[in-house]
């Protein structure tokens, strides 16, 4: 903007100047005349006829000072607004194309940016940095959410020794309040976290440095605006008593509205940083100073560098990690406020997400494609003033410059609509994708959004413009001049016309082929039998954790609570298991031992963690042994007992079929194999699948564990019979209830998102190719009326000239699809493990995508052929 | 102005007329023209307006610097100097043109008992 303004004002010194430079010459020469006996007025006069054509030459010193550059574009600009009103409804489908086209790149950025780089929904987030850091070298280090968060002990050194910026630290935790009938999520916070992200309080106050002090040191909580509406009623709560996880606390302020943390998670409310023991009482993270748990955040002050922070916080981080570990190094990275810019996070989602932008810009490639085409054959319709200006003298370059002002005008016409339709696609995504809970992640367009839409519509532009604005203003044009425009073959331009439909058909082919392999994936996956239960489980989580249980109350608070529920009506079995089916495990590396007792080398396990009847219940056969017993459980330590049971194709393939009693190493533990379950297919398709050992529930998984119950009849009688048996137990524990049916279709989301996801893009690059062929065959058949009208007048029958026209029509359809089958062939190796065992060249993909395509691109060619044969043979010659 | 005593400038002398009569001493650009009918003794005629153009290129080249002064009347005028480019240039360009002139001079006056 600045560049602009200052080649205006430039711009302006240069013409005064010139202008008065000239005035001089002539007044000098005026003088001289008048000297020589000239009347002044006769003299001047006469100066200015001797000059010459004063405006001619000025024109000519504009032109030496290169001042058109500028012009030229704002004419240019006219130019073009005036060409693509006057043709309304090609403006609208050339720009309708391309923000199709940019829309579904939009709406990925927009997603993508929203989780990794949109600054923080904060006061001022620009001056917010996350700081993470993470230890490198021997020694053990617990990370609990990632590994780039301190430990409290680090994080006290740190804001206590550090004077570049100010330090805050966030945590995440669920919380049961005895105020609130369902589990609450809370926000760990330092003292400092909520004024320095600008929050005030609409009552009370937040909290003092004394209170967060020392670990345990003082139960207080600070409510958000929306819980102290919910659970109060908006009454005056400063000060009262209320019981968080068994815990007495004083609330003592509520945060004004609008202001939910730093976090995608939205909090029902704060508690210190030190009150973290509350949220796990059996271990406790803050007082173990080699636990990663907190994350950092960072206020800059205006003239502080990142960089000078990096250096302090750096040695700091150094001094407080080798404080506890002295083996171990620290590193210390400072990023914008962002939500989720973790180094691991961007370094393993930027190539991911660069494979997706390639993949939605295929989309966006068709529609370039689609839009030059279009450009090329309204230029024909345009070769006759092109030609008339090129013969007038008008420089090729020149011509080119004011094409392409006019092609990238409808690139950024079609990113405006892109722009606005990328929030519909985004929307929707959304709509598909699992519930996330109450969060602030927003997708709505900012600077950067707009700046990336303009970016990515300019560069559409100039990939549809160029190759369009050339072919345009090539030298042969002026045989346009010749008169009715039958001699243009266009030779050059009809084959630009057929690359480009076949680039169409290729990207259709690719994405067709690939939606198709995923829909086949998806069918496979919701039919096939995954060796176990798919319905009719209820799986029960009770909040034992927040309401401080020590694993061994939760193991009697658990087989109690099994006792009542497997008495109630309808429930056919009932099985305590550690993780929650379907979609998790814990991964683990075992040694399978040989009978003389050498351990072979470690493979990747899943591991996971049951209670007797739990093969009965999630209907998975046991094929050899015994099931887990009650004897085999141990609260007591977190090491499970000496008992696992494995699958068959664990049994299969590293103890040749008959494992009972062989023996497995973890570490210094060893186990028995006291029996072999059935071979279960994994439902998480993202993950790669381990072989499976089950071993009793043990130590503090029991805090974790869940019921599941087997059932017949209706599931929710059966829920609140199941609450009632917990709440006479113990009145404060709450069962989280989910169906079977619920893990299932979260673990199958993803496939099927990205089918449909696939499907949308082929449905639109197909929409786009289709729009194409037709323009082309209409047009190409316009051009040949006489030819296709001689031929009928001779006596060729019409069917034949119909599959002559097709048959060159159609050409690069097939070789299109035929480049895109074979990039298909090529990429779907990636999706290998999306695909639930459907072959990556699966013929029924493969074939109902050629199909498919084959038969739109037909039937958009035949219709203007068809149209073209039903003219009156003598009229069109007639108008020869 | 033209008329059958004055010769008629070949393409190219413009510019090598103008820098020569800059070499004397900074003059504008009307001053250039005066110049040059008094340094060619009245025999180079050049269109006044095509002045300006030739006088912009060469400051574009850098082979002349400008400044705003005084003229003689007290009026504000443009004033071109030679910069050191265009001192280099001349020197090249009148050698040239020397050798060129002796060439031609040569040709033109050869007998044909040289032959």
């Amino acid at each position: 903007m600045r560049s602009l303004w200052h080649k205006f004002t430039r711009r302006r010194r240069l013409e005064r100047e010139m202008r008065d430079e000239l005035a001089f010459h002539i007044q000098a020469r005026a003088d001289d005349l008048a000297r020589t006996g000239l009347t002044p007025a006769e003299a001047q006069r006469c100066a200015l006829l001797e000059f010459g054509g004063i405006e001619r030459y000025k024109e000519e010193l504009r032109d030496t000072r290169r001042l058109p550059l500028i012009e030229d574009l704002l004419r240019d600009l006219a130019y073009a607004c005036r060409n693509l009103r006057r043709s309304p409804l090609f403006a609208l489908s050339a720009a309708g194309a391309i923000a199709l086209g940019i829309a579904v790149n939009t709406a990925l950025f927009s997603v993508a940016y929203g989780i990794l780089f949109r600054p923080l929904p904060v006061h001022q987030p620009q001056t917010v940095r996350n700081i993470y850091m993470t230890t490198r070298g021997e020694g053990t280090r617990l990370a609990y959410g990632s590994r780039y968060f301190a430990s409290f002990a680090e994080f006290h050194y740190l804001t206590a020794r550090s004077h570049t910026v100010e330090l805050a630290g966030v945590s995440e935790a669920s919380l049961t309040a005895r105020f609130a009938p369902d589990v609450l999520h809370a926000q760990l916070a330092s003292e400092n976290l909520l004024p320095m992200l600008g929050a005030v309080p609409a009552q009370g106050r937040f909290f003092t440095r004394e209170e967060c002090a020392t670990p345990g040191g003082a139960a207080v909580a600070v409510l958000s605006y929306e819980a102290w509406q919910k659970y109060f009623h908006g009454d005056n709560v400063a000060g009262r008593s209320v019981v968080i996880n068994r815990t007495p606390f004083t609330i003592v302020g509520v945060a004004a509205r609008g202001f939910h943390g730093p976090l995608i998670l939205k909090p029902d409310l704060w508690i210190p940083l030190t009150m973290q023991a509350v949220t796990r009482a059996s271990d406790p993270l803050v007082t173990n100073p080699s636990a990663g748990w907190i994350q950092m955040l960072a206020r800059v002050a205006p003239g502080t560098s990142d960089r000078k922070i990096q250096a302090e916080l750096a040695v700091l981080a150094e001094q407080a990690v080798t404080a506890h570990t002295p083996a171990q190094h620290a590193q210390l990275i400072v990023s914008p406020g962002a939500f989720l810019n973790y180094p691991d996070v961007l370094a393993n989602g930027i190539p991911v997400l660069a494979v997706l932008l390639f993949v939605f810009s295929l989309v966006l490639l068709a529609a370039c494609a689609n839009v030059a085409n279009m450009l090329v054959g309204r230029g024909m319709s345009r070769v006759r003033e092109l030609a008339i200006r090129l013969s007038l003298g008008a420089g090729r370059r020149r011509l080119i410059r004011q094409l392409l002002t006019e092609h990238m005008l409808l690139g950024l016409l079609g990113g405006i609509g892109g722009l606005f339709a990328a929030q519909v696609a985004v929307r929707s995504v959304m709509l598909a994708m699992p519930p996330l809970g109450e969060n602030q992640l927003d997708f709505s367009p900012d600077w950067s959004i707009v700046l990336w839409t303009v970016l990515v519509a300019l560069g559409a532009g100039l990939l549809f413009g160029l190759p369009a604005a050339i072919s345009l203003t090539r030298a042969d044009l002026a045989q346009a001049m010749r008169g009715d425009g039958k001699d243009i073959r266009g030779r050059g331009r009809t084959r630009l016309q057929s690359s480009l439909i076949a680039i169409q058909a290729a990207v259709s082919a690719l994405l067709l082929i690939n939606a198709g392999l995923l829909l086949h994936a998806a069918r496979t996956a919701v039919r096939m039998d995954p060796g176990f239960a798919l319905d009719h489980v209820l799986i029960a989580r009770p909040n034992l954790r927040a309401l401080q249980y020590e694993p061994r109350q939760a193991a009697q608070f658990l087989e109690a609570l099994h006792t009542r529920v497997r008495a109630l009506p309808g429930v056919s079995s009932v099985a305590l298991t550690g993780f929650a089916p379907v979609t998790d495990a814990c991964g683990s590396m075992m040694q399978p031992v040989s009978p003389e007792g050498a351990a072979e080398p470690s493979i990747r396990v899943s591991c996971h963690q049951i209670g007797p009847g739990f093969f009965h219940t999630m209907r998975i056969p046991l094929r050899q042994g015994r099931d887990i017993q009650a004897s085999d459980l141990t609260a007591a330590a977190d090491v499970p007992s000496s008992v696992a049971i494995i699958s068959s194709e664990f049994a299969r393939r590293y103890f040749g079929g008959n494992a009972v009693g062989r023996r497995l190493r973890q570490g210094k533990q060893e186990f028995e194999t006291v029996g072999v379950a059935g071979a279960t297919t994994p439902l998480v398709a993202v993950q790669p699948s381990y072989l499976e050992v089950y071993q009793p529930v043990a130590g503090t998984r029991y805090l974790e564990a869940r019921l599941l119950i087997a059932y017949t009849g209706a599931r929710a009688p059966l829920a609140r019979a199941a609450q009632a048996a917990a709440s006479q137990l113990d009145g404060e524990v709450l069962l989280e209830m989910e169906p079977i049916e619920q893990q299932v279709a979260k673990a199958l989301s993803f496939v099927r998102l990205a089918a449909g996801a696939v499907a949308a893009l082929g449905a639109l690059a197909l929409l786009l190719a289709s729009a194409g062929i037709y323009g082309v065959v209409a047009f190409a058949v316009g051009r040949r009326r006489r030819e296709i009208g001689l031929r009928l007048a001779l006596g060729a029958p019409p069917p034949a000239v119909l599959r002559l026209l097709l048959r060159q029509s159609m050409r690069p359809v097939w070789i299109g699809s035929v480049i895109g089958a074979a990039a298909a062939a090529a990429g779907a190796q990636l999706l290998r493990s999306l695909l639930y065992g459907v072959s990556p060249l699966d013929p029924l993909g493969f074939t109902s995508a050629l199909v498919v395509l084959s038969a739109v691109a037909l039937l958009a060619a035949v219709i203007p052929a068809r149209a073209a044969l039903r003219v009156d043979p003598a009229s069109t010659l007639r108008h020869e | 102005m033209a008329n059958s005593k004055e010769a008629s400038l070949l393409p190219g002398t413009l510019d090598l007329l103008i820098l020569k009569a800059a070499s004397l001493g900074p003059l504008h650009g009307y001053g250039i023209l005066l110049r040059i009918g008094q340094i060619s003794g009245g025999a180079l005629a050049i269109e006044q307006g095509a002045l300006y153009p030739a006088l912009y290129r060469l400051e574009l080249q850098g082979l002349l610097g400008t400044e705003w002064g005084a003229s003689e009347n007290n009026r504000r005028a443009k004033f071109y100097t030679l910069t050191a480019a265009g001192r280099k240039r001349l020197r090249e360009e009148a050698a040239s043109w020397q050798k060129l002139v002796a060439a031609m001079s040569a040709a033109l006056g050869a007998t044909p008992e040289e032959i």
